[in-house]
């Protein structure tokens, strides 16, 4: 990673953005029996509320390290050790790109007609994402400026075709069951947004961190709710019954001669799934030049290609049979651990280091 | 670096392209446009494929000049046997992004549940959820196979009947998406009945009323009135035209425009009340005898014409929910949304109790004008 790049908090807020949208289009309420419908409107929300509390200790550590990356904080206060935090910073990268690719896979070999060669597909795509990441942040950011204004449109374009398909009837009433599937929902989908903790390793690469985030959560949250809109009251409950119920939702839109518009979902994901897996591809080079030097950037490349491939692509249908169980718990842990305990650890080692310092009567 | 992976990346492409990928030419495929569903008597499916021939195309299918399409037949198990055995016997692939409607046989909807004969299009990703249902009288086949001079495809001409029936007050048009939405609890299903009336170049499709189902199952029939009834209760009826007598045994038709149907639902003891207000603009289209219609006589026209409304809507209620016991009109769902302390915990028991409940109907018709006649008496002949 470079450390004069510097990209925007709007920028920030379009990568987050982006990201948001992309998990969003596997979302399934049914599969994972939680809040559906109304409720997971209410549930989004929610959901926004929790990850902006979450984001608490990354901000605070963020004052506190006035400007320094996790990472180089972690270099500071463990010295070669911080080697350990940048491996487990770039595996943690690799997990979400194996999550997604995962999705992707599954996506392309269900929903998308006529039937597409999955394997070449996720190969091109892994194989973009991983050079893209030579090209650094800055450009994966805007990039992604570019890809989420053309998913925006697409998205409102697609909801107003849908209008006339919309009924009040097929939106169930809130709150039927009480408030236990809107809090079940959140909770669900809380660990699909993993790149909360690749925050803390951005602090110095982003010029108002803490305002990239807020406004990319709150932003994310009212285009998914526009999503979550437009396919309930185009699907009513059969929502639940589907897989991917936004892609269902969207085969019948129409508008004038244009007609098949799912294509454009599939498209609007594959752009997605690019800029996400890029930003990630991006953090997982710096990781790994941080810690054992430039030489080897290409091996790391094609290391971290080959392992989200190979996971992706093999263990993909055993890994999501198992998604709304050890799976979430699995990324519920990780995403805590970097987003929570790592921010803490790393303030408390300093607290501890200062504390030591002071006590010996050494200089800060 | 970037010009290898350029090159690398521009061969990918190559292979995804399907045409580059897949080396079966157009005439070994067969573009679906239309199924019918039968009954096969041995326990199986008898599945009628209409689909377009594509030695038959030259050129455009818009500059097609004949009919452009052939019919299959094929048995099986279930659907999916049937598609499969199809496959197996003409050696084509099946491609079905492109059909546009499915026909169920009355024998095979009493057969079998919605659920189970329309599986195989509701799991299928090549499958549309906006293809249009119906049921037919006779064999599926007989619809299928009713060409016309107006559309290059068959099915289009189906498919147009439908929807301007729904829209005229016709046919109770609907689509797989309906049918799934009713199958995942919302409310029950509703197919339009259409049968085939002449033989070979003159059989013509006409609408023959609606099959009504109970959770999948189907319980009966509505006629011609119950099924405008149940249009006005939808509040899908865009335009149509009702016949009202007056007392000196005239008939005056009317063209409904502009109709809106609102339900609003209220507590009644441990019931429910739907009141159902049914607004509409109307214009006089035709009188009968030349006995021409005063602007003073409008107000009693009016009445006369809510009455028919009215009666129209009480008959669709009667069979659907008094007689059949189900919902099609999904008063359920507006009492969850509106008065859900009265249906929490006891939603199995509501299509029972819908019958406990009351229906006021209210109608509201303006006769906004006489059409171009002025109402002036006619010179008397010297």
């Amino acid at each position: 990673m470079e450390k004069t790049v510097k990209i925007s908090a709007w920028q920030l807020m379009t990568l987050l953005l982006v990201g948001r949208i992309t998990v969003a289009l596997t979302y399934s309420g049914g599969s994972a029996n939680v809040a559906h419908g109304t409720d997971r409107m209410a549930s989004l929300l929610l959901e926004a509320g929790l990850l902006l509390l979450l984001f608490l200790p990354t901000l605070w550590y963020a004052r506190a390290a006035q400007g320094i990356g996790s990472l180089e904080y972690a270099y500071v206060q463990f010295g070669k050790g911080g080697a350990v935090v940048a491996v487990l910073y770039a595996l943690y990268c690799l997990y979400i790109q194996c999550l997604d690719l995962m999705q992707f896979d599954r996506f392309a070999n269900t929903a998308m007609s006529p039937e597409v060669p999955r394997v070449l597909l996720c190969v091109a795509l892994v194989a973009a994402v991983f050079v893209a990441a030579f090209y650094g942040l800055e450009a994966v950011a805007r990039t992604a400026a570019v890809i989420v204004f053309l998913m925006v449109a697409a998205i409102v374009f697609l909801a107003v075709s849908l209008i006339p398909d919309m009924k009040a009837l097929n939106f169930p009433p809130l709150f039927y069951e009480g408030f236990t599937p809107v809090w079940t929902g959140a909770l669900e989908n809380l660990p699909r947004f993993l790149e909360l903790g690749v925050i803390a390793l951005l602090v110095p690469h982003v010029k108002g961190v803490g305002k990239g985030y807020v406004w990319g959560i709150v932003t994310a949250a009212a285009v998914l709710l526009a999503m979550q809109i437009t396919l309930v009251g185009v699907l009513g409950d059969y929502g639940e019954m589907v897989m991917y119920p936004y892609y269902t939702a969207v085969t019948i839109a129409h508008s004038s001669i244009v007609q098949r518009l799912d294509i454009l979902v599939a498209a609007i994901w594959m752009a997605g799934l690019f800029v996400k897996m890029s930003f990630l591809a991006v953090l997982f080079l710096g990781c790994l030049r941080q810690a054992f030097g430039d030489k080897l950037k290409v091996l790391y490349v094609l290391l971290g290609g080959i392992i989200v491939l190979t996971v992706g692509l093999l263990l993909g249908d055993t890994l999501l049979s198992v998604e709304h169980g050890y799976l979430w718990l699995a990324s519920t842990v990780l995403m805590l651990a970097f987003a929570v305990i790592l921010p803490v650890i790393l303030l408390c080692a300093n607290a501890l280091r200062v504390k030591r310092r002071i006590k010996r009567g050494d200089a800060l | 670096m970037r010009t290898w992976f350029l090159l690398v990346a521009v061969l990918l492409g190559f292979t995804m392209i399907p045409s580059c990928r897949e080396k079966s030419q157009i005439n070994n495929r067969v573009v679906i446009t239309a199924v019918g569903i039968d009954d096969a008597q041995d326990g199986g499916c008898a599945v009628s494929i209409q689909a377009i021939e594509a030695l038959k195309i030259s050129g455009s299918l818009t500059n097609q000049e004949d009919n452009a399409t052939g019919i299959y037949e094929t048995q099986g198990e279930s659907v999916a046997a049937a598609m499969k055995s199809f496959v197996l016997q003409t050696g084509r692939n099946t491609y079905l992004q492109q059909n546009r409607a499915i026909v169920l046989s009355l024998d095979q909807v009493k057969k079998q549940p919605l659920q189970t004969t329309l599986d195989y299009f509701m799991r299928n990703a090549e499958s549309r959820p906006g293809v249009y249902l119906a049921v037919s009288r006779g064999s599926p086949e007989e619809v299928l196979g009713v060409k016309t001079s107006s559309y290059t495809i068959p099915s289009d001409y189906l498919t147009t009947l439908l929807r301007e029936g729904q829209s005229w007050g016709y046919s109770a048009g609907t689509t797989l998406l309906d049918v799934e939405r009713a199958l995942s609890g919302m409310f029950d299903a509703y197919l339009p009945i259409v049968r085939v009336e002449g033989s070979g170049d003159d059989a013509s499709i006409h609408m023959d009323g609606t099959a009504v189902f109970r959770e999948g199952e189907f319980v009966g029939e509505l006629d011609a009135q119950e099924t405008r009834g149940l249009l006005f209760l939808q509040n899908a009826l865009e335009r149509s035209t009702v016949a009202v007598n007056r007392d000196n045994g005239a008939s005056v038709t009317l063209e409904l425009q502009k109709s809106h149907t609102g339900i609003s639902v209220s507590r009644k003891g441990d019931a429910a009340a739907f009141t159902i207000r049914v607004s509409a603009q109307a214009e006089i289209a035709e009188e009968s005898e030349g006995d021409i219609v005063k602007t003073s006589e409008l107000q009693s026209l009016n009445e006369q014409l809510a009455q028919t409304i009215e009666k129209e809507i009480r008959a669709a209620i009667d069979k659907t929910v008094m007689e059949y016991g189900c919902d099609v009109f999904g008063f359920g769902r507006r009492v969850m949304k509106k008065e859900p302390g009265l249906i929490r915990g006891h939603e199995d028991e509501w299509p029972e109790k819908l019958r406990e409940c009351d229906y006021p109907i209210e109608v509201e018709i303006e006769i906004q004008s006489l059409g171009t006649n002025t109402g002036a008496e006619p010179n008397r002949v010297s």
